[in-house]
Formats: C-alpha cells, structure tokens, sequence
C-alpha cells in the first residue's frame, strides 16, 4: 500500500452515522453525569475529563481517517510500546489509593493498562490476520495470543488492578469466538482453566480475596457489612440504583451521590449515580446503547472487507461489552467489586482514550467496508 | 440493500459465528435490564425508603429541666445555657482526630483518657448517638472547635442547658444533683414510658431524683438531613422542605416548689459556724412542712455536674464525717435525752397502765444520788438530783428518774409511745435515701442473737433515757416534738409544696399530710410543755443562759454518746489530756415556740459537741430567734 493511500482522498467521507450518533450520546450523557458524580467530590475532574474527551475524539478522528490497515502493519510494535510503559508503571509509577497504575507526565496522568487493551486487540488480530486456516483451530494456534493476554494480565494484577487483568484474557476469548475451534481444544481448555482457578487464587492480594469472599458473603446476608467493608459499597450502590425507581431523583440531586453514600461515584460506580437520578428509563435508555453499540461492533466485522479488520471489531466490541457488563453488573450487586471503568462514563483520561481510539477503529472499519467509497 | 450481517467471499472462516457473538451479548444486557426492573421496579419502593433512611437524621432537642425554688421563689436549681462538644462515634476517627480534640477542649488526661475508652466501647447503634465529651464550653473551647470544624468529622458542638446549684453547699443534700445516665437505668425508664440517651444527665440523689419524672420534661426530636458521614446539611434535597423541622416540639420539665427557706438555711449554716460536723432540720409544727434542713460538712453539687477528677471523689471519700451523708436522714443517732419527753407522755398518757400496777402521780418525787442500780448493775445519772419529781426531770434532765419511770412502764409501753411520735418508721419525707431508726421492745431484744434471745430490765431502762438501742433521726425528732407542741397532731414532714407547670400553673399542691392523731389531753400537754419551757426559764435547767426574752421557747437538750471502747486508766487520761475529739458525745436541743402554741420546731445535733445545752442550744437559739425577727416577724 502506498503511503498516499494512507490518508484518503478528498471527497464525501463515509460517516458511519448510526454509531457516531450512540457513542456522541454516550459521551454527552456520560460527561453530564460525571458533572453530578464529581459535585461532591472535586469539581475539577469534569473539566479535565473534557480534556480528555477532546483529545481522545481527535484521536479518532485520525484513528477513523486513517486506514487501520497502519495498525496492522504496526501491531507488534504497539503491543511492545505499551508493554514497555506497562513494565514502567511498575517501577516507577504513582501509587494511589494502595495501587500503582498511573504514569506522570508533568500534570498529565496516565494509565497504560487503559491503552493495552487495544495494543492487544490489534496484536491478537494480527496474529489471526495472517493465519489462515481451512480447519477448525487447535490449542496451538491460540499459543502466541494467549502469551500477548498473559503477559499484561499478569503485570497489571501486580498493580494490583485486578478487574483490568482480567480484561485481556475476557477480550481474547471473545476474539476466539470468531474462529472456528475444535471441539475438544475447547474442553481441553476449560479444564485448564478449571485448575488454573486455584493457583489464581493464591496470587491475589488479600485484600482482593477479602472483596471476592464479600461479595459472595453479601449475596447471603447484607446485615454484618459495616461502612469500611466492600460489600457496603455494593449495599449502597444497590440502594442507589433502586431508589432512583421509574424515573429518578432528577440531575445532580440523586442523595445517594450527594450526600457521599455511594463510594467512588465518578470512577467505579457512575452507572449507580445515573441509576438513582434517572430511574429505570435511564437505565434502559443507557444499557441500550452500550447494547447498541456492542451489537453494531459486531456487524461492522460482519461486512469487514478483510479478517484484521473483523478481527479488530470483535476485539473493540468484546471491549467495550465486557467493560460495561462488568461494570453495571457490579453496581447491580450481580458481580464483586472490581475496578472496571463504564466506558465514557467513568472519569479517567485513559480509559477514555482507550475507548475512542476502538471507536476511531471500529468507523475505520465501517468507512472501508465491502462495498464502500473507501474500499481499496 | 446489503444483508445486515453476514460477509461475502474470503471472509466465510467467521461465517455463522456472529450470530452467537450477537445473542451472547443481547441476553447479557436483557439480563442486567431485568436486574435493574428488579431493583428498581419491583424492590423500588424498599429502596426509596433506603436512601430516604440514610440521609435522615433523628435529632434530638435538649429540653429545660425543672427549677426548684424555695419558699419565697429563691432559686435553689435552674438551667443556664451553655454549650457542649459531642462526639458521634460513628462518624468519628478517634485515632486520628482524638488528640486535637483533647487539645482543643484542655480535658485533662484522666478524663480524656476515660471518655476515650467509653467511646471506643460504643456498639450498634449507640455508634450513631451524638456523646457529650464537655460541657459548659467556654469561649476559648468554642472559638478553637470551630476553627477545626472541618478537620473534625462526627464532633458536633450542641446546646445543652447545664445544671446550676446557686446555693452550692447549702442545699446539696436536700436538692440533690444530677449525673450521667446508666445504661440499666435508661431500660427501665424505657419500660415507663421515659426516653433517655447515653451522656444525658439524671437526678442521682435527694429531689432531682425522686422527682425527675416530674423536673425532666420531654426532649424534642427533628429530623435533618445528613451526609454519609453524619455531618448535617441544610436542605432536604427530597421533600424540598426546609432543612430543619420539628417532629416533636420540646416540653420543658415542672418547677418544684419547695417549703425550704433560703434565707433560714444561711442562718443555721451561719449558726454552725466553728462545728465542723452536724445537722438540723427545721419544721413548721402546725403543718409538718420543712423549712430548713441541714447537714454539714457538705459538698458542692456543681462539681458532680462538671464531673468530679478521681482526687474530687477521693477528698470527698476519706472525709470522716462523711460529706456525702445527709445527717438529718441517712444517720440515725442516739435520741439521748431528747427523748425523755416521750416516756414522760407514756406515763402521763396512761397512769394507771404501769406494768408495775400503781398509778404514776407526776407530783410525786423519786430521790436521785446519782445512780440506780437494777440486778447489781449501775446506772448513772448526769449528778446527784435529790427529790426528783415530774416537773424538775425534765428541766433537770435527770436519768434516774427515768429509769424508775422505766422499770414501773416496761420498755414495750415506751416503745409503743416512740412508734406513736414516728420513731422507729421512715417518716416518708421523699428524699432518696432514709433510715427507720429504731425502738427496741422485748419482742425485738428476743430475737436478737446478739443478745442471747434475751430481754433485760436494763434494756428498758436504757431506752428511757434514749440509749442503748433506741435510734432516731434528727428528722424524727423534729416530726416527734411538733406533734408534742401542737397537741398530738403528728405531720408527715414534706419539702415540696407544689409542682408547677413552666407557665407558672399548679399542676399539683400539696396540703399538710396528718399521720395521726394522738390521744393528748390538752392538761398532759400543758405539764410536759410547762417542763420544757423550764428547761429555758428556770434557773436549774439545762439551758437556762439561752433563753430569749420575750419569746417563749420550750427546749430540751440532750447528749449522745459516741460508741467507743472504754479503755482502763481512761478517765484519768481525759482529765489530764482533755477529750479527743471524736470520742466527745454528740450534742442535741430541741427547741419549738412559742411554746404554747408552736410555729416551728428546731433540732440541732452538733456532732462531738459535748454537752447539748452548751453546743447544740446555742444554735438552735439562733435559728429561732432569727425566725421570729427575720423570717416571719410578727
């Protein structure tokens, strides 16, 4: 491919306007919803995620006019980059709240575990992209994705960020769903998985354990949870998101939020805050986007006009569903505390940027599927 | 148009798999819809009510105790705004926060020390109850907590009106003192009805306890909305109301009104100037109602508000004539020859009931040498009398008239009259504590194991004079002598005339409570007070250099001996070194006028005083005399 071809010649740009529309819903309810999460907790954050709403959208606008087929070409060298700022964060990262994932870059902070997710989408595509296959696959075809999953998941439990970890692996499943596997390959590997529990067990913190061993604890009985305890957290998240009952409390005068009762409000739990201010309509209105955005993932790989670019699809979709289902799931009480952010809606420059940069992805996509203006 | 899903051509590896990625993630949003209807559809309502709990904070309004007044509406106990810092454990970072807050409000260490262990112990929901740690903050304290309000989550500074005791030692035991709240007590008041919280203050002793139901008043409650961390903001974001609203309004406690008098109270406190120890009371002997009531040393009932330091309690502990004890109550005493009277009544009441079987005639004479002797024991006399008759008995106060007087009634005919006067019973007055005293009869000698379960004529005589076992309070006596004054009307003693609503109301007036009658005839009357009145006025009585002129007064003095173990050579060392001090007899007069027609009874009991008429008299005099010039002149 010539570099001319890089970008694309003047002329109507195909806009793939259904997602365009739901990821700018998105964005702007998610950014009117931190501005009620952060009244009470710094008011400052609702302008620096703006910042980062800008920058990531211009990201992705590069991202969408540019043919994706750049990051084919440069996947591996990707991965390695992240992977080196991932190896970074360890030695030399920040330490906030008894973790340390975030880099300093002068005032700009920054989490590399965020933008591996898509460092790994594009390295797994790749892999698949150029092993084509008559056959279903075997064990040993999944050997290189499954290291690129590891590695970062294991770096990124030491943070320790154990909800993120578990991301990488939860997007290589998804992308290997596409495929066609060999039936016993897959029931080998789930008894791999099966026995690898355990000795995953024994590599958590304590206090991850403690969170896991509440959660199942609350499920049972929420009467001995008192404020310090995680499962409080989920008790009042809950209370949060069912008071908000058919139509909520109204912006910024949720009580839950406000008066401090549900924890981490702007980060881990704004899907409790938009639950309470707006009721069951807004949950409806925003699990159907993220529904919608998901299911449109999956049908920009169905008419991907080559396999990194459906590959790359699945991945960004896989994202992004994982990332809200855990998420909502966890401030529904249905899931244990873990730190996944709700894309565009929790603050966090990062997991911003990751996310509409799979956006920039995903309309690149779009823009040069079958049959398009773009296709080349 | 192109099929919604589903590539052409090279791409046919991933054909039919979309699908299943398409309806993995459908059902997985249905299902957190279907989670979320539960949440907030079907449980809706249960969590509305959940959020709406959270931010509601009950808040309780300090209502105003109760005054207690004195006759003439001096102010014996009121309320006097201040403010106190509460901690709410709850919200409370103790291991952070504690030691500014020590520091800010300069509790001393032992305090601060305690309060910190107690707040450590707070369980359930008592976490979530504000705990005053100081009170009456002074405006250095108020200045500095709220310069650090901030910083200090869960303190809180709320009014609270503190108690104040103007008369200090004056009326400690009469009026009592308030003190924190027990957790057994707050479950039983529960049971009745009564709502007390952990840190509120309770009366512990005399009035403030025994009419708290009535003093208390019923404390208010409102609801305020509060944040996750329990600190209150103005505006309820739900209802849009005001911030504050009152769910019960607070009603202030009732005023007691009391028949004390302030003003006589300093006269006998000024009275007793130079005894260290002793009490007296003074009743109205036509009604029964107390107009003093005394008993020193005291202590000051502030400090237990304040709270007393382990060395207030060990001043007040290690003092041996016992500050804490009311002397006129909760000590009982050898009437000695006060009650000398009383067997004079039994023989008058009844001359021909001797046990002896002869008819007692007062005017007949008994020839005193200064002792009597019963089964070859002795018993003295204060000196040699000669011919003793009924009249010069008692002026004189001679024992061995009354040891006659004994044998020939028996004790259980003395012991009959005594519980006719009260002795021997509570006389009911309503304070906390107090005690029968005691009149021993044969029956009770009988059933002692101290003494072989045998009575002795000696124990008779020993009760005639007012020794032995025979015990009474310096109240007793006071209720005793009124109704000997008046006629045989005997008073229930009462303090508190009225209950009044704050708005000044009666809600409850107390009339003078007649116990009972007793037989008197007006001439037995005449004879004993005749005799009395010569105690004073006749030049051989015991208290002849007290009497006041133009008032007529009927008294009668006494002495108490103090138990103690006679030692060999004793007598002989109380001649060359003088009496120790707390081996000296206790000293009694009693004192009503006018004698004829009483308006008060005085009692006073100087503890080691010695001789009555020397040591008691003198003040008893004082307090009657300043009755009748300064308190209700005629």
């Amino acid at each position: 491919m010539a570099a001319s071809r890089t970008f694309e010649r003047a002329g109507r740009i195909p806009a793939d306007v259904p997602l365009l529309t739901a990821v700018a819903s998105l964005g702007v309810l998610g950014l009117l919803n931190l501005r009620s999460a952060v009244s009470v907790v710094n008011i400052e954050f609702y302008e620096t995620q703006m910042y980062w709403f800008a920058f990531g959208g211009f990201v992705a606008m590069v991202t969408w006019l540019a043919d994706y087929r750049i990051f084919l070409r440069h996947a591996y060298l990707l991965y390695g980059g992240v992977l080196v700022l991932l190896i970074l964060v360890l030695g030399v990262g920040t330490e906030l709240n008894q973790a340390r994932r975030w880099l300093f870059l002068g005032p700009v902070s920054f989490q590399p575990s965020e933008v591996m997710k898509i460092a790994l989408v594009l390295a797994v595509a790749r892999v698949f992209h150029s092993d084509v296959k008559p056959d279903p696959r075997t064990l040993k075809d999944f050997l290189l994705p499954a290291a690129l999953a590891a590695i970062p998941t294991f770096l990124v439990i030491k943070q320790p960020d154990l909800g993120t970890a578990l991301i990488y692996p939860l997007i290589l499943l998804s992308m290997a769903l596409v495929l066609r596997v060999r039936g016993r390959s897959v029931a080998v590997a789930l008894i791999a998985v099966l026995l690898l529990l355990p000795a995953g067990w024994s590599y958590l913190h304590d206090y991850q354990k403690e969170r896991v061993v509440t959660f199942f604890a609350s499920l049972v009985s929420e009467e001995k949870l008192d404020v310090q305890d995680k499962g409080w957290h989920t008790v009042q998240s809950k209370i949060a998101v069912g008071s908000g009952h058919l139509f909520g409390k109204g912006f910024m005068q949720g009580t839950q939020n406000r008066m401090g009762f549900v924890p981490y409000q702007h980060t881990d739990f704004p899907f409790a805050v938009w639950a309470e201010e707006h009721g069951f309509a807004g949950s409806v209105l925003l699990v159907a986007l993220y529904m919608f955005v998901v299911l449109w993932a999956v049908r920009i790989a169905s008419r991907a006009r080559d396999r990194f670019g459906v590959l790359v699809a699945v991945g960004v979709g896989a994202m992004i569903f994982w990332h809200a289902v855990i998420n909502i799931g966890m401030v529904l009480g249905l899931l244990p505390v873990v730190g996944v952010t709700l894309p565009l809606f929790s603050y966090g420059g990062s997991s911003v940027l990751a996310t509409l940069i799979g956006i920039g992805l995903l309309l690149s996509i779009s823009a040069r599927r079958l049959g398009s203006a773009w296709e080349t | 148009m192109a099929r919604l899903f589903g590539p052409p051509g090279e791409l046919a590896e991933f054909r039919g798999r979309y699908k299943w990625l398409l309806g993995f993630a459908a059902a997985t949003f249905v299902g957190l819809l279907a989670r979320a209807a539960q949440l907030q559809i079907v449980e809706g309502y249960e969590y509305v009510e959940k959020s709406r709990h959270n931010i509601e904070r009950t808040r309780e309004i300090p209502t105003a105790r109760g005054m207690i007044l004195d006759a003439e509406g001096e102010r014996l106990a009121y309320n006097t705004p201040s403010y106190a810092a509460l901690v709410t454990p709850e919200f409370f970072d103790i291991e952070e926060d504690w030691d500014d807050v020590v520091k800010y409000l300069g509790l001393p260490a032992e305090r601060a020390a305690k309060l910190r262990e107690r707040l450590a112990k707070l369980r359930g929901l008592k976490r979530y109850q504000p705990y005053p740690i100081a009170e009456d903050l002074d405006d250095r304290q108020l200045a500095l907590l709220a310069a650090h309000q901030n910083e200090l989550d869960g303190l809180t500074v709320d009014e609270a009106p503190m108690r104040v005791y103007p008369l200090r030692h004056l009326t400690a035991h009469v009026v009592g003192y308030l003190n924190e709240v027990s957790q057994a007590e707050i479950d039983r008041y529960r049971a009745e009805g009564y709502r007390y919280l952990l840190g509120d203050r309770i009366g512990r002793t005399g009035l403030e306890a025994v009419w708290e139901r009535e003093m208390r008043g019923r404390r208010g409650r409102l609801t305020v909305i509060v944040n996750a961390k329990g600190v209150e903001k103005g505006r309820d974001p739900l209802s849009s109301a005001a911030g504050r609203r009152y769910e019960i309004e607070p009603v202030p406690g009732n005023d007691l009104m009391l028949s004390l008098n302030a003003r006589l109270m300093r006269v006998v406190d000024e009275a007793f100037r130079g005894r260290p120890a002793g009490a007296a009371v003074v009743l109205d002997a036509r009604t029964g109602f107390v107009l003093a009531m005394y008993s020193k040393p005291s202590f000051d009932p502030n400090a237990f508000i304040r709270g007393l330091t382990s060395d207030d309690v060990r001043v007040l502990n290690e003092n041996p004539f016992m500050p804490q004890h009311d002397k006129t109550v909760v000590d009982h005493y050898f009437p000695g020859s006060l009650f000398k009277p009383f067997v004079a009544f039994a023989a008058l009441q009844r001359p021909a009931l001797l046990e002896s079987g002869d008819v007692f005639d007062p005017a007949a004479g008994i020839e005193c040498q200064g002792a009597y002797e019963v089964a070859r024991q002795r018993f003295r006399c204060t000196k040699v009398h000669g011919v003793t008759e009924f009249h010069k008995s008692l002026v004189e106060s001679c024992n061995v008239y009354y040891f006659s007087l004994a044998r020939r009634l028996g004790i259980d005919r003395i012991a009959e009259v005594a519980r006719e006067f009260g002795f021997g019973a509570k006389t009911g007055i309503g304070l906390t504590k107090e005690v029968p005293g005691l009149v021993p009869d044969k029956e009770w000698y009988r059933s002692r194991p101290e003494y072989g379960f045998q009575y002795r004529l000696g124990y008779a005589l020993l009760a005639a004079i007012g020794q032995g076992n025979s015990k009474a309070t310096v109240l007793q006596l006071a209720a005793a002598y009124g109704a000997l004054g008046n006629g045989g009307y005997m008073y229930r003693p009462q303090i508190v005339r009225e209950v009044q609503y704050p708005d000044g109301r009666t809600k409850m007036s107390f009339a003078p409570e007649l116990v009972r009658r007793i037989d008197m005839a007006d001439a037995d009357r005449r004879r004993i007070v005749d005799a009395l009145i010569g105690v004073l006025d006749d030049p051989t009585g015991t208290a002849h250099d007290q009497r006041i002129a133009g008032l007529e007064v009927a008294g009668k003095t006494g002495t108490a001996q103090v138990a103690r173990r006679r030692q060999p050579g004793e007598r002989r060392r109380r001649q060359e070194q003088g009496e120790r001090y707390a081996d000296r007899d206790h000293a009694w007069f009693v004192g009503f006028a006018p004698a004829r027609d009483p308006e008060i009874v005085v009692v006073v009991l100087v503890e080691h005083g010695g001789a009555g008429g020397r040591t008691a008299a003198p003040i008893a005099m004082d307090v009657i005399r300043a009755y009748f010039r300064r308190i209700a002149p005629r």
